[in-house]
């Protein structure tokens, strides 16, 4: 159960009542401040304690004393305002230090109003200089790894009405019902993201969804796409929207009863098809049940299927897959292609806290993977196959450079994962201070490209034991000796070190069977069930054909 | 306005009431539920809220405009919350 504190000078307990009665993960327990203490409840600790997350949702005239003046009329300079922003962006900084992560609500208008009318953009106008207030609270809190600020407009736009004076003069909440509704909605989103149970992988349908017609009926010329035809360019579009995706580091892959030549014909051919096939890491194009080929598309891919998403077109392939599948998102979709693109646009699940030079990557780099598995194909053993894989790993410490990359990691990797730890950047870095303990990162390449920064692995010392804390490497990177060169930088730490034992305790999850399987099958002793332990007197021999680049200086 | 239809504008506002309530706290949709009084299922803001959906369900739905918020007679007219069927009388006495 996640904590959440809503601080607001307004009445803010219906946002608390849609998060506290959520059906669906991530289940909250919120709280809303008292009214009008938004001030005092950011400067003492959040009811739900330290690892509370909080939604700071304030009118600005409730905050910021002067924008009230400037309401009423009075003439107040900009830098007035901006100090004021200052003010509450000081406090909302000092309170982030007190939770996990911070919430921060973009300002809008608390009150229907038309301003100064068509002057209203000029430099005394309410929409100027609101726009200059969240403007500089936003480069003010952009500095903090846990503070996040939120577009309210979003949550105005969701509503209809979405201002009462009824509910103000009533309830002391100056927006209605809904508006609290969509606020609730964002801020679950948000705690999802930011816990890194964000989706990773779109598989789509390709006979009116990614194109308009059926390609095996149709014929690749006759397909809908892009041209001088409404329904050509939404489906342009909607191949654009997940073009837009697939660059944020979403994986794209397909899903399609048809015949694999006639599809994949279509996709290179077709002069308007904006996705071609490099833009896929795989797909399944045949006429089996589309449940199972998914579930081998994420195995394929080495993805679980709570990071997938299924796009069809087809209700009764969407009611398929949603009941073999519930790990998998099926979201209901438009009947009507020309909305296709704003559904997928407006879908939560694929948000990002952080945007880090993997993530940008990380579509292209399951491309890559494609063609390394098909290489493999070729290839007469795994053994062998590793043998001419040409691994690189470079070994770096954990700092300020990489430290956002390594936190990302620690909250999203789930298979290859000792203890699934879950700690904020900050959180990390403070216990990486601590006495004893010790981090690594690193980097995978291979023969056919760049793997990125995937592995993590840290520890501490306790008496004669090093113990690993975490054990971490990405999906991305694994079943390349990686991870038993990560336990032979352990053992190799511990040698150096003068300790008798390398401990590993796992921690079992849902997800960490494919961790527990290397550790059994690694020759460590296991004395109590999912405790490994090797005698560090004994080296532990690195495996062969990994390039290893020492850069820890 | 006819009862049903009352009725009807009652049950609507009380689904959005339900939304903020968890699953096992639900409020049954039947004539005889008790909101508020003694007994009563609503607390003030959900009274509050319940009641404002009411008279924009109305003002939608009928095209009247009826008050049961911050009407001179809002104390008398929460006598008439006690139940959905209470309810609905009086949205059907507002909006004749």
């Amino acid at each position: 159960m996640i904590q959440v504190s809503v601080v607001s000078d307004f009445n803010a307990d219906l946002v608390a009542r849609y998060l506290s009665a959520g059906r669906t993960p991530p289940l909250c327990q919120a709280v809303a401040s008292p009214f009008g203490q938004a001030y005092q409840a950011l400067k003492v600790e959040p009811p739900g304690g330290r690892e509370s997350m909080v939604l700071v949702w304030t009118r600005p005239e409730g905050v910021v004393a002067s924008w009230q003046r400037h309401l009423d009329g009075e003439r107040v300079a900009l830098g007035e305002l901006l100090d004021g922003v200052d003010l509450f962006a000081s406090a909302v900084l000092a309170h982030s230090e007190r939770c996990r992560f911070l919430l921060v609500a973009g300002w809008v208008p608390a009150r229907l109003s038309r301003g100064l009318g068509i002057r209203d953009w000029s430099a005394d106008g309410d929409a100027f200089r609101l726009a200059q207030m969240n403007l500089r609270l936003a480069e003010r809190v952009a500095g903090s790894r846990r503070v996040f600020m939120l577009d309210a407009q979003r949550w105005i736009d969701a509503a209809r009405p979405a201002r009462d004076g009824k509910y103000w003069y009533s309830i002391k909440s100056p927006f209605t019902e809904g508006v609290c509704a969509a606020a609730a909605h964002d801020v679950r989103s948000a705690v999802r993201n930011v816990l890194g149970e964000n989706r990773k992988l779109i598989v789509v349908d390709l006979d009116n969804t990614l194109w308009g017609g059926v390609v095996g009926d149709d014929g690749w010329r006759n397909l809908r796409i892009g041209g001088h035809d409404p329904v050509g360019e939404a489906f342009g579009d909607f191949q654009r929207a997940l073009l837009a995706l697939s660059r944020r580091g979403i994986v794209l892959a397909i899903s399609s009863k048809n015949d694999e030549a006639t599809a994949l014909e279509a996709i290179d051919q077709h002069p308007e098809m904006i996705l071609r096939r490099h833009h896929f890491a795989a797909w399944r194009i045949d006429w089996s049940d589309k449940a199972r080929n998914i579930e081998s598309l994420a195995k394929e891919l080495n993805l679980g299927l709570q990071s997938a998403v299924f796009i069809d077109d087809s209700p009764s392939e969407r009611g398929r897959v949603r009941e073999a599948l519930d790990q998998v998102l099926v979201p209901d979709w438009p009947d009507d292609p020309s909305r296709f693109a704003d559904a997928l646009r407006q879908m939560d699940c694929f948000d990002q806290s952080a945007m880090t030079e993997e993530d940008a990557a990380r579509a292209a780099m399951y491309v890559t993977e494609r063609h390394r598995r098909e290489a493999s194909a070729e290839s007469t053993s795994e053994e062998d196959w590793l043998d001419t894989l040409g691994v690189r790993v470079d070994l770096a410490p954990v700092t300020e450079g990489n430290v956002k990359r390594v936190a990302q990691l620690l909250n999203k990797t789930n298979q290859m994962n000792l203890r699934t730890r879950r700690l904020a950047e900050d959180e990390f870095s403070d216990w990486l201070r601590g006495d004893g303990r010790g981090a690594l990162a690193l980097t995978v390449r291979d023969r056919f490209g760049d793997i990125g920064l995937t592995g993590v692995l840290t520890w501490q010392e306790i008496g004669r034991e090093l113990e690993i804390v975490d054990f971490i490497l990405s999906c991305r990177a694994m079943g390349r000796r990686v991870e038993p060169l990560m336990l032979a930088l352990a053992v190799e730490t511990a040698r150096a070190g003068g300790k008798d034992h390398v401990l590993a305790p796992l921690h079992r999850t849902e997800r960490n069977g494919p961790c527990l399987e290397f550790w059994r099958a690694s020759g460590c002793e296991e004395p109590e069930p999912n405790l490994f332990l090797w005698q560090a007197g004994v080296a532990y021999p690195r495996p062969g054909a990994i390039d290893v680049i020492d850069g820890r200086g | 306005m006819e009862f049903p239809e009352a009725l009807q504008v009652v049950y609507r506002a009380l689904d959005l009431v339900n939304e903020l309530r968890a699953p096992g706290d639900q409020i049954p949709k039947t004539p005889s539920v008790r909101l508020a009084g003694d007994g009563g299922c609503l607390d003030s803001l959900a009274l509050a809220t319940l009641a404002l959906a009411v008279e924009r369900d109305v003002a939608t739905t009928a095209g009247r405009e009826i008050v049961l918020l911050g009407d001179d007679d809002f104390e008398l007219n929460l006598t008439f919350f006690s139940t959905a069927e209470d309810l609905a009388r009086l949205i059907m006495q507002k909006a004749a």
